[in-house]
């Protein structure tokens, strides 16, 4: 259930602007400008990947299922723009709640390495505590096994104390989801007592779907995240997201050269002699620095009459979609300068 | 150092199992050797203990990727970290960075085909190689189960490394099979270490049923009764997914999972390292489960579907007992299943008009200077299954119709080795399906089954240490393992923080402040 609310909850927020490819793109956190800007357009950054190894199979069987079961239809029969219908709607607005507690875009590339710290040094510090030393470590990504590694070093001395603080820790964080979630995630840890639940067994056991699984584990792990963003009471937890930083995906390389040009003062057409590429790919450029450096110099490329009449068109037609705001603003105004006072509007 | 306290130093263990010091000796003292051991007898410490003694570096062959890693995996547990597998799958990256500080290594595990590059043979003959492994020698002869071409150019590799000792490991190489091993790898001076085949504490139960339905009733029958580790064998992944989940509604307190190529190679760790555990029961799997698990207690092994041949079968069924003790092998067995085994067969080779089609339809793209997809992508071309495309692939590859993942392909050419291609396509066909029927007919026999399973490989047979097989009698009542399990505990969501506290390993703790 929590996987089909995800998808309505998208397509609905896209109102069929955007194609159902965007929304797989949004889910697996595609690094595209464009799925950047769709997640902060329409208000789905939350969401931002959540399921990095969705498949585009699954995602679409998950599709079909929707359609047959009369929650989503294919607008004017085409099918990449899908609609929600009545009974999707009434349905969404019930299980709306289950929804909330996803940071996608908050914790974006924190995530993984964080739940993998934490799942390996319990693995490590439960069987090292029993004097177990031979156990096949739940992940082998290099940089995971030698922070647990440092990690150890300093506090083997003091296991115990260590796994009584993170129980209370866990404790109280899992205090503030539902038994189910809590339950859930307490039985995919691995430790020196038992070996964690493989997603189909949670699926048997819980009685829910994979993805529904898989998803309810990533609640869990984001609520983590998050308390011990807002609270100093989760010291250990906080630990584990030694160096990590939300940081924005960088520029693009291509992307950094043109931003230095730009900044050496360097006018649209000199970079494009100087670069020997078209006016289309350095308004690229051009957006995707928009999009990041927060001094962007907007009105050197819009003055404020025609950000105005964007942002009417934007207001009175209810959309984001490029060509549409196009048909209603004065036809000089390009395409490049619309997605710019997009971003404006949004900053 | 003795022998014996080097193994118990490296490997913890008190001694050795039949045949491995005979074995380890000749290989420490630099001779050829061919060893057959039966399965679950720990061929593997043959050569992971010359690899710690040996001043220099062991290569392995191993066949297959996934066992390779599975085994890296466990010898860097168990505190063996001087080890490394190289294969394709090794990101670019990584292996850079590798093949730099090989040196740094003891024992490299390395895929056939990775060995027949010659940049990779580059590499490795700037180190100090002392002993050069072929596991699951087996695959090297056409006339074992896993014939593996590449395993027929190995001796060009042994070649290029400097002709380093060699050991031929395999469990199941009949005297024919020995033959060829000796014969390809260019050493027919090896010394041969050959130990029977057959198990004492294995049982062979054969039964005939009506159908699937039936099927899955036995298997509840016995499984309801007998609390121990099992694995029960299927042929499709669907139908292992299916059963296990149908058992489990029926076994409500027992735990069941199941295991196949088809799943995430994390989750297939997790269930791996449960079964190892005692956290699961029973594991319904393909023949993807099963090599490298070194489970000592695993009670029994049901065959829901048979394999293609007696080899696969000998292996599956040997993953029973390794401790010892009595355990048993069942055969659940309707009329429908040979006609299956059969497609399955015919689906692993390609039909002659196949490969006739395929060759017109490029020479009409040839003709009309259409783009074809590279040789490497002929699956793209062919609605066949993996093992026919490469046959096809290996065919026109050997007669110089494919080189260099380029199309050599002309009418003339085609034609001269049309009837070779389609001789030796016939004879292949011939030899799976002897081997299939050899496999039904020793189901479908009278006489004693474990003589009649293990005698193409020996003469001689150890009495059974408890009941022999189904032919000569076997009784269910008589067979009373000790029980290793506990119905599972029903479950509640609630209980999570009294879960969380023992997976943190407080229980205790918490139980004496209460």
């Amino acid at each position: 259930m929590l996987f089909r609310g995800i998808l309505i909850d998208c397509f609905q927020k896209i109102n069929q602007e955007r194609t159902s490819s965007s929304i797989y793109n949004l889910l697996i956190g595609k690094k595209a400008i464009q799925t950047i800007q769709d997640a902060r357009f329409y208000h789905m950054g939350n969401y931002y990947g959540i399921y990095p190894g969705l498949t585009k199979a699954e995602y679409l069987q998950q599709l079909q299922q929707l359609l047959k079961l009369d929650y989503l239809l294919e607008a004017d029969g085409e099918e990449q723009k899908l609609q929600i219908t009545e009974k999707g709607k009434a349905w969404l607005t019930s299980y709306k709640e289950s929804l909330d507690g996803f940071y996608g875009s908050k914790y974006k590339n924190m995530l993984e390495p964080f739940k993998q710290r934490l799942l390996l040094f319990i693995q490590t510090f439960t069987n090292t505590a029993k004097n177990h030393y031979r156990f096949i470590p739940i992940t082998d990504n290099h940089d995971i096994e030698r922070f647990i590694k440092d990690f150890y070093t300093q506090y083997k001395h003091r296991s115990t104390e260590v796994l009584q603080q993170l129980y209370k820790e866990l404790e109280q964080a899992l205090s503030g989801l539902s038994d189910l979630e809590a339950s859930m995630f307490v039985d995919r840890i691995t430790s020196y007592y038992s070996y964690g639940s493989s997603l189909q067994q949670l699926s048997q056991d819980y009685r829910l779907s994979i993805p529904d699984c898989y998803l309810t584990l990533q609640k869990s792990f984001y609520h983590l995240l998050n308390v011990q963003t807002n609270s100093e009471n989760y010291p250990i937890l906080k630990l584990f997201t030694k160096h990590l930083h939300t940081a924005e995906t960088p520029l693009s390389q291509t992307a950094q050269f043109t931003l230095r040009l730009l900044q050496k003062q360097h006018s649209l057409e000199e970079i494009m002699k100087i670069r020997r590429l078209k006016a289309n790919t350095i308004q690229d450029h051009l957006v995707e620095i928009a999009m990041h450096e927060d001094e962007f110099p907007f009105f050197d490329y819009l003055d404020s009459a025609i950000y105005e009449e964007i942002k009417t068109a934007v207001y009175n037609k209810q959309t984001y979609r490029l060509k549409e705001i196009k048909n209603h603003v004065h036809p000089e105004i390009s395409y490049f300068q619309i997605r710019l006072a997009l971003i404006l509007y949004k900053k | 150092m003795l022998l014996e306290e080097a193994l118990n130093h490296y490997f913890h263990y008190d001694f050795f199992r039949e045949g491995q010091k005979e074995i380890i000796s000749d290989v420490l003292q630099g001779k050829d050797v061919l060893g057959v051991l039966p399965t679950g007898s720990g061929k593997s410490i043959c050569y992971q203990l010359p690899a710690k003694l040996l001043d220099g570096i062991t290569v392995v062959v191993s066949p297959l990727i996934s066992l390779m890693i599975d085994q890296v995996k466990e010898l860097k547990a168990a505190g063996f970290k001087e080890v490394i597998a190289l294969n394709s799958f090794l990101p670019f990256q990584e292996q850079q960075r590798v093949l730099k500080s090989l040196d740094a290594f003891r024992l490299i595990y390395v895929s056939p085909e990775w060995l027949q590059k010659r940049s990779h043979q580059n590499y490795l003959q700037q180190l100090p190689i002392k002993l050069f492994v072929v596991d699951e020698a087996h695959c090297i002869s056409q006339w074992g189960h896993e014939f593996r071409p590449d395993y027929q150019r190995l001796h060009e590799g042994i070649e290029a490394l400097g002709n380093p000792p060699v050991l031929a490991l395999s469990a199941t190489a009949t005297p024919d099979v020995q033959a060829d091993i000796l014969q390809s790898l260019h050493k027919p001076n090896m010394k041969k270490h050959i130990y029977p085949m057959d198990r004492e504490n294995i049982a062979f139960c054969v039964e005939e049923v009506e159908n699937d339905q039936e099927k899955l009733e036995r298997i509840v029958g016995i499984t309801k009764y007998y609390f121990v580790p099992a694995l029960i064998y299927f042929t499709s992944r669907q139908a292992a997914e299916e059963v296990a989940l149908s058992l489990a509604a029926k076994l409500p307190d027992r735990k069941i999972a199941y295991y196949h190529g088809g799943m995430e190679a994390t989750e297939r760790l997790r269930i791996q390292q449960q079964f190892m555990n005692n956290q699961i029961d029973i594991i319904c799997c393909t023949s993807a489960f099963g090599m490298g698990i070194n489970k000592p207690d695993i009670r029994l092994v049901v065959h829901y579907h048979l394999p293609l041949q007696v080899e696969s079968y000998i292996q599956e069924a040997g993953r029973a007992g390794r401790d010892g003790k009595s355990s048993v092998g069942v055969i659940l067995y309707q009329k429908g299943d040979f006609r299956l085994s059969a497609s399955m067969v015919k689906n692993e080779l390609p039909a002659m008009e196949e490969i006739d089609r395929l060759i017109t339809m490029i020479l009409t793209c040839q003709h009309n200077h259409m783009d074809i997809p590279p040789p490497e992508q002929m699956h793209t071309l062919l609605d066949l299954q993996e093992g026919a495309v490469r046959f096809i692939q290996r065919q026109l590859q050997k007669h110089g119709l494919i080189h260099d993942n380029k199309w050599m392909i002309d009418d003339a050419k085609w034609q001269q080795v049309r009837g070779s291609v389609m001789n030796y396509l016939e004879k292949r066909k011939r030899y799976k399906n002897s081997k299939l029927n050899e496999l039904y007919q020793w189901v479908q026999t009278k006489a004693c089954l474990r003589k009649t399973l293990y005698q193409s490989f020996q003469d001689e047979f150890k009495e059974p240490l408890d009941q022999c097989c189904s032919n000569c009698g076997f009784d269910w009542s008589r067979w009373q393992p000790k029980l290793s399990f506990q119905a599972t505990e029903a479950f509640h969501p609630a209980d999570w923080r009294k879960k969380l506290q023992r997976t943190l390993n407080l229980e205790e703790a918490q139980d004496e402040t209460v």
